[in-house]
């Protein structure tokens, strides 16, 4: 069977789901900027890390997703004889980035949890009349 | 019109993109501008500004890279027509008018 080229509706669902996969990307970008900023990290530094990991990640999505599509396009048309095998290789590719994705995540959030600071200065209890005061002791 | 075979590429990709980043961006704004309306005290807009920055930023990146990706392909188009001779090509008119 002859190798047909993409219809344009093929071509415009492509490149939508590629932005959608841009939004996804965008998505976890955010949480992670969110996540640095509230684990202490400075403005700049969090925004840097955040757009680079927004960006690398989006790229990644576009290539996958336009691969995935290519592939389908080749098991329509018939022209492919080892479609189970790159359907697995890019299922694999993607199970992998999903659980490096969640590691990072993970691990943002417990270094997160594990740098809250502990205030241990001694205090001073008062009761002076009826109410109770408590003051940091010199 | 035939839109498949009338349109040229370059304006039906531009289209789509137009389309793709309007639809993406438009809609994470009216998801963000729902939350907001209904949990207006709510601890999400703060989340929502941030995923909006990076979303607004890595969309405008990406519509650039298109665009000038677009233009140096056309560039080198006409370039490539002009060197060898294609009197009808499309990018050739383009840039010599």
């Amino acid at each position: 069977m002859t190798y047909r080229g993409p219809s344009w509706l093929r071509e415009m669902l492509q490149i939508w789901v590629q932005w959608l996969g841009i939004a996804a990307a965008s998505i976890l970008a955010g949480i992670l900027l969110g996540v640095l900023l509230k684990s202490g990290i400075s403005t700049q530094m969090a925004l840097a890390v955040a757009i680079l990991v927004a960006l690398v990640l989006s790229l990644w999505f576009w290539i996958i997703i336009g691969r995935q599509f290519h592939i389908a396009e080749r098991v329509y048309s018939g022209s492919s004889g080892n479609r189970l095998l790159l359907e697995g290789v890019s299922n694999q590719h993607f199970a992998a980035a999903g659980v490096v994705v969640v590691i990072s995540l993970g691990s943002f959030t417990s270094l997160h949890s594990a740098k809250k600071p502990v205030v241990t200065y001694p205090i001073r209890v008062s009761n002076t009349s009826t109410n109770l005061y408590i003051t940091k002791a010199a | 019109m035939d839109f498949k075979n009338d349109v040229s590429p370059l304006v039906k990709l531009s289209l789509f993109h137009c389309g793709g980043a309007l639809i993406i961006g438009g809609g994470f704004a009216g998801a963000a501008k729902g939350l907001n309306w209904m949990y207006p005290h709510g601890f999400l807009g703060w989340w929502i500004d941030k995923i909006e920055l990076i979303l607004v930023t890595v969309t405008l990146t990406v519509l650039a890279i298109i665009f000038v990706n677009a233009m140096v392909r056309l560039l080198l188009n006409a370039l490539i027509s002009i060197w060898k001779d294609f009197p009808h090509d499309i990018s050739r008119s383009i840039v010599v008018a």
